[in-house]
């Protein structure tokens, strides 16, 4: 699905601004999200804890954010690359805390679905490769895993122009919802199949500005 | 008799304030250190077959104790030796061992494990 968008993108109208619209703007942000991930073997994880009498406890989300870049292709074609860090965390008191790291790095093409003259709608997908690593912390002990693996993601984009500028740099904010697949089997020996799995709806907000 | 009763105040709440923050033996953490071999105890409620499992933090098993042994019900105790089914010591972290009678999990019990 990507290379057939960046494909269209590659053929596609690569039309001047001439509506007023915000296009060929190479822009760089900073965004902040929120995801809800399945963590499956985690939450088995923390079952086996209470079974032990360990009341260990899973956080719900997980917290993000990503340094991005975004491009406008054409009229209708947008592409978007980023880099960001997801972190997910469990505990016991003070005794034991567990964080599971991701690293993930994406690229997505979007379809404009909507353009006005300075807010837009789009639809995009992409790969995403991410890096995962899992550290449990007790007192005495320290254990850590790692892996990675290419997964998915999709999602909306509203983006709002900003009637304002910061010099000559244009600003941009954007509301994102969608849905990533990346779960990750971690490579060591002992962990053996043990998933470490990120995958699960996600909203952001990013800004960005126009360089 | 005065300074009795001000060594014996001073004590009561240096004992109330020991309990209240916690600073007490450490026995009441749910899981137990264990640097060496050791020793534990379970229950069994009926006679049955007994499969007893060490398990390391990601859920798998690393060592089997006891493998479909036919117990009576009552008091009983094991040991584990720290070693995995290879014969080698484990890495320093938390450990489960589960109990299992006729298949279902009666016990789980949580060790940390260091030198």
């Amino acid at each position: 699905m990507t290379l057939l968008m960046i494909l269209l993108c590659m053929t596609g109208q690569s039309a001047q601004g001439e509506d007023g619209c915000f296009y060929h703007e190479f822009r760089l942000g900073i965004c902040l999200f929120t995801s809800i991930p399945a963590m499956q073997m985690e939450k088995d994880f923390a079952d086996i804890c209470s079974r032990a009498g360990v009341g260990y406890e899973l956080d719900t989300f997980a917290w993000d954010w990503s340094i991005e870049f975004l491009r406008d292709l054409s009229e209708r074609f947008r592409i978007r690359g980023s880099a960001g860090i997801s972190s997910f965390n469990g505990s016991y008191k003070k005794y034991i805390t567990m964080h599971d790291r991701a690293f993930s790095i994406d690229a997505q093409a979007f379809f404009l679905v909507n353009r006005g003259k300075d807010i837009s709608f789009s639809a995009g997908a992409g790969p995403v490769y991410v890096w995962v690593s899992r550290n449990l912390y007790s007192d005495n002990t320290t254990q850590a895993g790692s892996g990675s693996n290419i997964g998915l993601i999709a999602s909306l984009r509203l983006d709002q122009e900003w009637p304002w500028k910061i010099g000559n740099m244009s600003l941009l904010l954007a509301l994102e919802a969608g849905y990533r697949s990346n779960s990750v089997v971690l490579d060591n020996e002992e962990a053996d199949g043990f998933e470490v799995d990120f995958s699960g709806p996600f909203f952001k907000f990013g800004s960005y500005i126009g360089l | 008799m005065r300074n009795t009763l001000i060594v014996l105040t001073v004590s009561v709440l240096l004992m109330i304030g020991c309990v209240g923050f916690g600073f007490g033996s450490g026995s009441s953490l749910p899981f137990e250190r264990v640097t060496d071999e050791f020793d534990f105890d379970y229950q069994l409620s009926a006679d049955g077959v007994v499969d007893v499992n060490v398990m390391n933090c990601y859920m798998n098993n690393i060592r089997i104790l006891i493998n479909g042994e036919l117990q009576t019900s009552g008091s009983h105790t094991s040991s584990w030796d720290l070693l995995d089914e290879y014969g080698i010591r484990v890495e320093d972290g938390i450990y489960y061992i589960q109990i299992m009678l006729d298949d279902d999990v009666i016990e789980t019990d949580m060790y940390e494990v260091y030198k």
